[in-house]
């Protein structure tokens, strides 16, 4: 129920704000509004579908965060546009403090855009390259059909159309130089199975950063959680809101 | 009851004949400390000769479990003359040629520092060849860092490292609480019978989840075969040094001054370094701390994976004895070996 409603209100853009003045990024106030609770925003992943992050949104606002999406519109088509329409956050809420909790290739971006946040929770996030090459590629279409590696190994994770030049930026950060030490403090979750932000991806090349933490959710555990795994996976949930919790 | 009786049944049907496809001969060497390994040989070609050691709590049958997963086949049909090493301790070397149990106390560095360096000198005096290829799988390539680094002009000529790790930086809390478990049990037993373990796990199932952390693609009747004969115990020297190494997070000797993973600064022989996608107790990111420690060496790393166009994800125990190993992994170790040593400079 719960859920049905966040959705509706995201469809009928309850409390919605469209900030990016090219309308690339779609803040929403998911759940009920609270100016006292901590702010949390779940930032989504271009090429992933919006329904991904659902979980993590109806638990953070359960857990008593005051839960924002920011998602992006489906015809953002650049690197810059994302990285500005992100940056956009820090402008509105310039004196309000917030938290980021990303998965993914969307994670990535928000530590390209190095976010003023207090804390960001990155999830299977690729912040350095991959150590051998990889299955990861783009087609000739400009419009592709979900990240760009072969679905099956994803784990199950929803896709959504993604512009040719995003999917070739995902591909290109497979071999890149790691991104640099963000503003924000943050917290790494990481398991073996991830294909695209496994633990040599996120925990060697954040080592030297001067505020982080690390924790591989495979390590003796049950199961090894795959990239998609990790957004249903409750032992990341809970890591990430006792993170948030903490002082 | 009956569960006291199935585990006395399984712990004492324990017959210490070890796995081969084909037989091989047994040699006998000491150690320069009086202890004894044992070498298995059964090839009949006189082509380059290699050295394979196991990992922990593991055996020669690693390298030679049954047809389709032998790397000692793989190698000879490729033309070479593996030698299969038992540490002391492992396997037919639990005891002496003389049938007395050896000592349990021993760690990592005793391995490095008497075991390899004695394998070796029997191999090169046995073939007459002036250096030996070197494979190892998870310990048997830290052992061979120790040996390195103890002595850098170790005949060695090229080597291959399957899941071996190397980079113990940001340890696991879970890892180390089992690590602190099983060095407390080592301590006051001596040994952890893993092998007991490992075959009652096999026959009647366990709740815990073994078969996840070890591997994800050896099927049955392998997996039961595998578990029958490749398991040694765990001694409580190398739990005692594990438990070191995940509590300061970087792999030294016993002392605490040698960092073996800077040692490896100063090696220049030739390494490939291949981890598996799906390994649990080695992953990537451990493993791939050899290849970067590795600098002055001709090197090459790779990774197993779905990912990286293979067939499985290769777990801890896939890359030696997987469904898969003898299609994808046994040809790289082959085509490493093969190449002809670069000068880095």
């Amino acid at each position: 129920m719960v859920l049905l409603r966040h959705l509706l209100m995201g469809c009928l853009g309850f409390s919605g704000l469209a900030m990016a003045a090219n309308s690339d990024l779609r803040l929403t106030d998911v759940g009920s509004s609270s100016a006292t609770k901590p702010r949390v925003v779940v930032v989504d992943t271009p090429g992933v579908a919006r329904e991904a992050f659902l979980f993590w949104e109806q638990s953070l606002e359960d857990a008593g965060f005051d839960v924002w999406r920011a998602d992006f519109s489906w015809v953002v088509d650049s690197p810059e546009k994302v990285l500005s329409a992100l940056r956009q956050l820090d402008v509105v809420w310039a004196e309000k403090p917030y938290f980021v909790v990303a998965h993914g290739y969307g994670g990535r971006w928000a530590v390209e855009a190095d976010l003023r946040a207090q804390k960001m929770v990155l999830v299977g996030v690729p912040l350095g390259p991959q150590l051998t090459p990889t299955l990861a590629a783009v087609s000739a279409h400009p419009v592709q059909e979900g990240l760009p590696w072969p679905s099956d190994l994803l784990g199950g994770l929803p896709q959504a159309p993604l512009a040719l030049p995003l999917a070739q930026a995902y591909v290109d950060w497979g071999y890149a130089a790691p991104v640099q030490d963000p503003f924000a403090p943050v917290f790494i979750l990481a398991s073996g199975r991830d294909i695209v932000g496994p633990p040599e991806c996120n925990r060697l090349p954040s080592q030297r950063w001067t505020d982080r933490e690390f924790f591989r959710v495979d390590a003796f555990s049950f199961g090894a959680a795959t990239h998609g795994d990790l957004l249903w996976d409750k032992a990341v949930l809970r890591k990430m809101i006792r993170y948030l919790e903490a002082p | 009851m009956n569960c006291l009786a199935l585990f006395l049944a399984a712990a004492f049907s324990f017959n210490p004949v070890f796995a081969s496809t084909t037989p091989s001969e047994l040699h006998w060497v000491a150690t320069q400390d009086s202890a004894w390994v044992a070498l298995h040989h059964k090839a009949q070609n006189k082509g380059p000769a290699v050295l394979l050691v196991h990992g922990i709590a593991s055996n020669h049958a690693a390298w030679d479990l049954e047809e389709g997963r032998s790397m000692v086949d793989h190698l000879i049909e490729a033309g070479f003359d593996p030698w299969v090493l038992d540490l002391r301790g492992h396997g037919v070397a639990r005891r002496d040629p003389k049938g007395k149990r050896q000592k349990i106390k021993w760690s990592l560095d005793d391995y490095g520092r008497y075991d390899v360096p004695a394998a070796l000198a029997f191999v090169q005096a046995q073939t007459g060849q002036s250096q030996v290829h070197y494979v190892g799988h998870s310990m048997g390539g830290m052992v061979v860092t120790v040996a390195m680094n103890l002595q850098p002009n170790l005949p060695l000529e090229r080597m291959v490292i399957l899941a071996t790790p190397m980079d113990f930086s940001d340890p696991d809390p879970t890892s180390g609480w089992i690590l602190g478990l099983a060095n407390g049990v080592g301590r006051l037993l001596g040994v952890l019978p893993s092998a007991l373990g490992a075959r009652f796990h096999a026959r009647f199932g366990t709740p815990f989840p073994v078969d996840e952390m070890l591997f994800t693609d050896i099927s049955s009747p392998g997996r039961e075969r595998m578990y029958e004969h490749i398991v040694s115990p765990l001694f409580r020297g190398e739990l005692a040094q594990l438990m070191s190494v995940s509590r300061d997070g970087r792999f030294s000797d016993e002392s605490g001054r040698a960092h073996y993973m800077e040692s490896l600064e100063a090696v220049r022989v030739p390494t490939r370094v291949i981890a598996g996608r799906g390994d649990r107790i080695a992953p990537p990111d451990r493993v791939v701390g050899f290849y970067t420690g590795l600098k002055n060496a001709e090197r090459d790393f790779i990774v197993a994976g779905f990912s990286t166009g293979f067939s499985a994800d290769y777990g801890h125990l896939d890359l030696p004895l997987g469904d898969h190993a003898a299609q994808e992994i046994y040809p790289l170790v082959v085509e490493w070996l093969r190449m002809e040593s670069k000068e880095i400079p």
